[in-house]
């Protein structure tokens, strides 16, 4: 049978990835002075966990790292190592790398090799530095206890490779536990800065003893649990791997059974692997089934590995290990906890009740051993003929959460966006009929309403995911932007167990990404600045997520110096960018979203540079939402984003142009109101404008924008409806308003392209489409046209050529 | 009647691979994300082998196996440790506190059939 | 039929080759086309067509399939063929081009037809109503000539403005 581990990537890399995740933040969290165990458990079990699966599935520089890391940690976590900034800056570091490394596995992303090597070379150094003045000798210790083997193990005593590589073999053969093997590399001829380097690598694989020998060329004696694969990928990056020449030396003897059975090395031959001798003879005699003194007894069974039967409390003065060259191996079978002896199971079930210690002969071990294989066989069979009768419960519900494609969830989530649709035609066509006659099923539609709503929401809520997502991924950035502008950060967040709409978690990041940085760099000062305006030293950056209706807010707020509207003027008019002294505070801080306008003084390499904030309230407007600004001169930012819930459904206000519907999404209507004659004003070379409570807004006429026939030309004889984004206020005015109601939003690009001043199209409840009006785009384009006096219609020739100008 | 393993491990992917690999062998698997959740679920279930992780948060696989043989009805059920730790230190544990074998991690699933198929066939 | 027609016939290139297999035809105006069968996802009536703002005018508009949005072009009014009436005999042929789904409204859909590598012709320099260069061949019929259009280059075409404006 062979099983594609592949198919256990994905899993793995979700689970890697949140566990790195899980380390940072314990990471960023950590007190240095006495950090909590349980925290330095959590992360030696984040990198532990990773090395496990990475080495399963064949990651081996995942692998790598994680050893490294991990061996490094558990100095720390056992009290041998005091942790110091160093140590937490490495780790943070060695997390870059693996997520780097994972990225490379999972997309296919490029992985910086330097970058690698530096992490594991400075873990590496850490791990030394603090390992040999606190451990010098730590595996000796371990092999200890082992009496019979000790005399002989204590000659070559030699510390395993893993945990102190500094050590030197005290001879060349090397004799260590594990199943370690001993390669032969014998390198082309190289520079010595590449042997050095190459020594260095392949250091971190295990044991390396470096041979000169006589014709000028190096040969490596490496002793490690890693594949010659390992090393041929190691060299590649040296040397060209053809030229290497790697041979087995010798596969490393373990310890205890050279040193307690002679014969082991015999039966390697006959059978590598494992000694299964009690499994294997089941059909041994059971005469001695119910001996009762069960002693610990050292053995070789028919092929002559060494096993060691022990019951109780023989423990400390015998071995009982195996070697097996394979990687696994038995103790000698169902030796009950010693506290278990206490307790009796039924009949057959129990094994011994008293333990002495001494030696049996080897015969009377076989079957003993044998019969303990019996016993349980029986015993188990006993135990499940007894219990399945009344335990038939299958093995199920082993797992609470279940991973699918988000494909699978999309189509769901489609596929209920249609539910929704046939459920309003249906409810449509029932509001027609008489009540009185069709009660009944005027009962039911209301029951498939409730339900379809039930349903569409319960479907929504799958694809949502908490803004902690994108939240954890901020201490790490403020910390390390603190720290370069050398700057004091206080950094909290709100909210983080709001959720959103997976897709939109996806395409935030980005700009929130921004948006801190930028807090940090521009909104918070200099210690000195703060101190000097009398504010703590320590600025603090906020970021905050909030239901409000139908919107998400996110929030980033900093107590930084604020937006100075007087250098943004100032700036802006330096740009050519229209401004005047009239403009509202809004409008001014809207400023900054324009294209090509920073107000950094200096340009930091920080966030100086890249994308600027008009990409950022691009991507927000591509989502739907709204970006708006608050600020106060010496007190501090806020840049606020409302986002709707979800990118699939909109909260929508449908209005009519001659046989037209179209939806304007609700959260950018200010109002709607019919407005009277002595209300409309017409400016020369500006178009008509609306007098609303003191302001004049620009009408922009949605018949004569989208070219499109109406009665209706007169806005005393329409709606108008008032929009605004990014600050600026339109009056779209349009037939008439027609209902709000939900829409399922679709794309006009999936088989079309995209419409200047459209954003997507719906279906309504009669299966038509309605268009979906863009409201920034409507409003930029009322402000860069004459679109506004609704007087004019538009050529057949710039009906074709706007799509691309606005493009 | 298959028989049924409990896989204990905290990580998600190789729980998955080694409940896969035995299902894909014939063996009806429980599994569990910690040690307390591997003595809850050895509790409910009749088992007829637990594999077991060695570092897990909550209750690590040595209380496990600890806890697991106090329990009358797994004095007897065989237990191999899953461990990156082969060494004596880790296998001397695993045996005083009730262990029956040991499986080093990395493992593949055919080493893992292989070795579950000795013990309980 | 000229001589140079039938000198590239007996000489059929590859293209016109691999053009063999299954055509649906169609009439616009005075002319027959084919277009490969397997770009044809469903022929349907001429219905709730939602017009779109400053549109080429031969962009009806767009159409929900079953929950796709998908744009309907008329190509009587592209070509300047046929006339232009929208009535329950109006037939649009549903495409789906890689993925894309477009509708093209048509003067009547004719046959599905199997044309075999000898009834093909390489294009003659004769004027049709649609570029040569969409154009993979032509095919004798029972006397009538067969115009075969390559629709998915034709609809990708920049002159068809269904797909955003490629960055130059």
């Amino acid at each position: 049978m062979t099983i594609d581990m592949s198919q256990f990537y994905e899993v793995f890399f979700d689970e890697a990835e949140e566990l790195l995740a899980e380390a940072e933040k314990l990471l960023l969290d950590i007190n240095m002075e006495n950090p909590d165990s349980e925290d330095l458990n959590a992360i030696f079990r984040a990198a532990h966990s990773i090395k496990g699966g990475a080495a399963t599935f064949g990651f081996m520089d995942m692998t790598e790292i994680t050893h490294v890391l991990e061996n490094l940690l558990d100095k720390i976590r056992k009290n041998e190592m005091a942790l110091t900034a160093e140590h937490v800056d490495a780790f943070l570091a060695a997390k870059d790398v693996l997520k780097m490394e994972l990225d490379g596995h999972r997309n296919a992303s490029l992985v910086d090799q330097e970058q690698v090597s530096d992490v594991k070379m400075m873990l590496k150094s850490l791990s030394e530095a603090g390992g040999v003045v606190i451990k010098p000798v730590p595996k000796v210790v371990a092999s200890a206890p082992v009496a019979p083997v000790e005399a002989v193990v204590a000659a070559p005593a030699v510390a395993n490779a893993q945990e102190s590589s500094t050590t030197e073999p005290a001879t060349p053969i090397a004799v260590s536990d594990d199943g370690l093997t001993r390669f032969n590399i014998a390198l082309p001829e190289i520079s010595e800065k590449d042997i050095n380097n190459l020594q260095e690598e392949l250091g971190l694989l295990g044991d390396v003893v470096v041979n000169k020998e006589a014709n000028g060329r190096t040969t490596f004696l490496l002793t490690t649990d890693s594949t010659e694969a390992d090393i041929v990928s190691i060299c590649s990056f040296v040397l060209n791997p053809d030229d290497l020449v790697i041979t087995i030396a010798s596969a490393v003897i373990a310890s205890a059974p050279v040193a307690a059975t002679p014969k082991a090395e015999a039966v390697k031959e006959e059978d590598p692997g494992f000694g299964l001798f009690d499994m294997e003879d089941k059909k041994a005699p059971a005469v001695l089934k119910d001996t009762v003194v069960k002693e610990p007894v050292e053995a070789t069974n028919k092929s002559g590995i060494a096993i060691h039967e022990e019951v109780g409390y023989g423990l400390f003065s015998k071995d009982g290990k195996e070697d097996v060259e394979e990687g696994y191996g038995f103790f000698a079978p169902f030796k009950p906890h010693s506290d278990a002896v206490k307790t009796t199971l039924i009949g057959d079930d129990t094994v011994a009740t008293e333990a002495n210690s001494g030696k049996v002969n080897e015969a009377l071990a076989k079957v003993e051993v044998a019969n303990a294989e019996v016993v349980a066989t029986e015993s188990a069979d006993k135990r499940n003929l007894g219990r399945r009768e009344s335990d038939k419960a299958p093995a199920t519900a082993e797992t609470t959460s279940i991973r699918v494609g988000i494909e699978k969830v999309d189509l769901l989530i489609n596929l209920v966006g249609e539910l929704v649709i046939t459920q309003a035609m249906i409810e449509q066509r029932v509001s027609a009929l008489d009540p009185v006659h069709h009660e009944p099923l005027i009962n039911s539609v209301t029951q498939l309403t409730r339900n379809t709503r039930d349903l569409q929401e319960s479907v929504m809520s799958i694809r949502m995911m908490p803004m902690d997502f994108v939240f954890s991924r901020f201490p790490r950035m403020v910390r390390d932007l603190a720290a370069k502008l050398n700057k004091k950060v206080e950094f909290v967040t709100i909210g983080a167990t709001t959720e959103l709409d997976k897709g939109l978690i996806e395409r935030i990041v980005d700009p929130l990404t921004h948006l801190v940085r930028n807090s940090v760099d521009h909104g918070i000062e200099s210690p000195a600045q703060r101190k000097a305006a009398g504010k703590n030293e320590t600025g603090v950056l906020t970021l905050s997520a909030a239901h409000k209706g139908g919107s998400i807010v996110i929030e980033v707020t900093d107590d930084g110096a604020g937006l100075n509207r007087a250098k943004l003027l100032a700036k802006a008019s330096k740009s050519g960018l229209s401004v005047s002294e009239s403009m509202s505070d809004t409008e001014v801080f809207n400023l900054i979203f324009a294209p090509g306008f920073s107000t950094a003084e200096v340009v930091t390499d920080v966030s100086g540079r890249g994308v600027g904030m008009d990409v950022v309230k691009r991507n927000i407007s591509a989502m739907g939402g709204v970006v708006e600004i608050r600020s106060a001169l010496g007190y501090g930012t806020t840049i606020s984003i409302a986002l709707p819930l979800t990118l699939a459904i909109l909260d929508g206000m449908s209005v009519s142009l001659g046989n037209s519907l179209y939806v304007i999404p609700l959260n950018l209507i200010v109002e709607t109101l019919q407005p009277r004659a002595e209300d409309i004003k017409t400016v020369t070379g500006e178009g008509r404008m609306v007098h609303v409570r003191g302001e004049y807004l620009p009408i922009i006429a949605l018949h004569s924008l989208f070219n499109q026939h109406t009665d209706i030309t007169d806005p005393t004889l329409g709606v108008l409806v008032l929009l605004e984004s990014d600050g600026k206020k339109s009056a779209l005015f349009v037939d008439r308003l027609v209902g709000q109601q939900q829409v399922v939003i679709k794309s006009l690009e999936t088989n079309y392209r995209k419409i200047a001043g459209v954003s997507g199209a719906t279906i309504m409840g009669d299966g038509s489409v309605a268009l979906i009006l863009d409201v920034p785009a409507l409003i930029q384009m009322g402000q860069t046209s004459n679109y506004l006096t609704g007087a004019q219609t538009f050529s057949s020739n710039s009906a074709h050529t706007m799509p691309n100008l606005v493009i | 009647m298959a028989k049924t393993i409990l896989a204990v491990d905290d990580s998600g992917s190789l729980r998955q691979m080694v409940a896969f690999s035995l299902k894909a062998a014939g063996y009806d698997v429980v599994q569990a994300v910690d040690g307390q959740d591997g003595l809850n679920k050895a509790k409910e279930k009749t088992v007829d082998l637990v594999l077991t992780d060695q570092n897990m948060p909550i209750m690590d696989g040595l209380t496990l196996i600890t806890n697991l043989r106090s329990l009358g009805s797994y004095q007897s059920v065989p237990i191999l440790m899953l461990t990156t730790e082969s060494s004596d230190e880790m296998k001397a544990k695993g045996k005083a506190a009730g262990a029956n074998g040991w499986l080093v991690k990395p493992f593949d699933p055919k080493r893992l059939i292989e070795v579950v198929q000795k013990v309980i066939g | 039929m000229n001589t140079s027609a039938e000198v590239a016939g007996n000489t059929a290139s590859a293209s016109l080759r691999s053009a063999a297999g299954e055509y649906l035809t169609f009439v616009l105006g005075e002319e027959e086309y084919g277009i490969e069968i397997l770009k044809v996802q469903e022929i349907r009536g001429y219905d709730a067509v939602t017009p779109i703002a400053n549109t080429p005018n031969f962009i009806k508009g767009v159409v929900n399939l079953r929950g796709k949005i998908v744009p309907i072009v008329d190509l009587r009014i592209k070509f300047n063929l046929g006339k232009v009436v929208y009535d329950e005999f109006t037939v649009v042929i549903i495409l789906n081009l890689s993925g894309r789904v477009v509708g093209i409204v048509v003067d009547g859909v004719s046959d599905v037809m199997a044309l075999k590598e000898d009834q093909l012709r390489d294009v003659p320099s004769l004027v049709t109503s649609i570029d040569t260069k969409y154009i993979v061949g032509l095919a004798t019929v029972e006397q009538q000539m067969l115009i075969l259009v390559d629709i998915e280059q034709l609809m990708s075409s920049p002159e068809m403005a269904l797909l955003d404006a490629a960055v130059h």
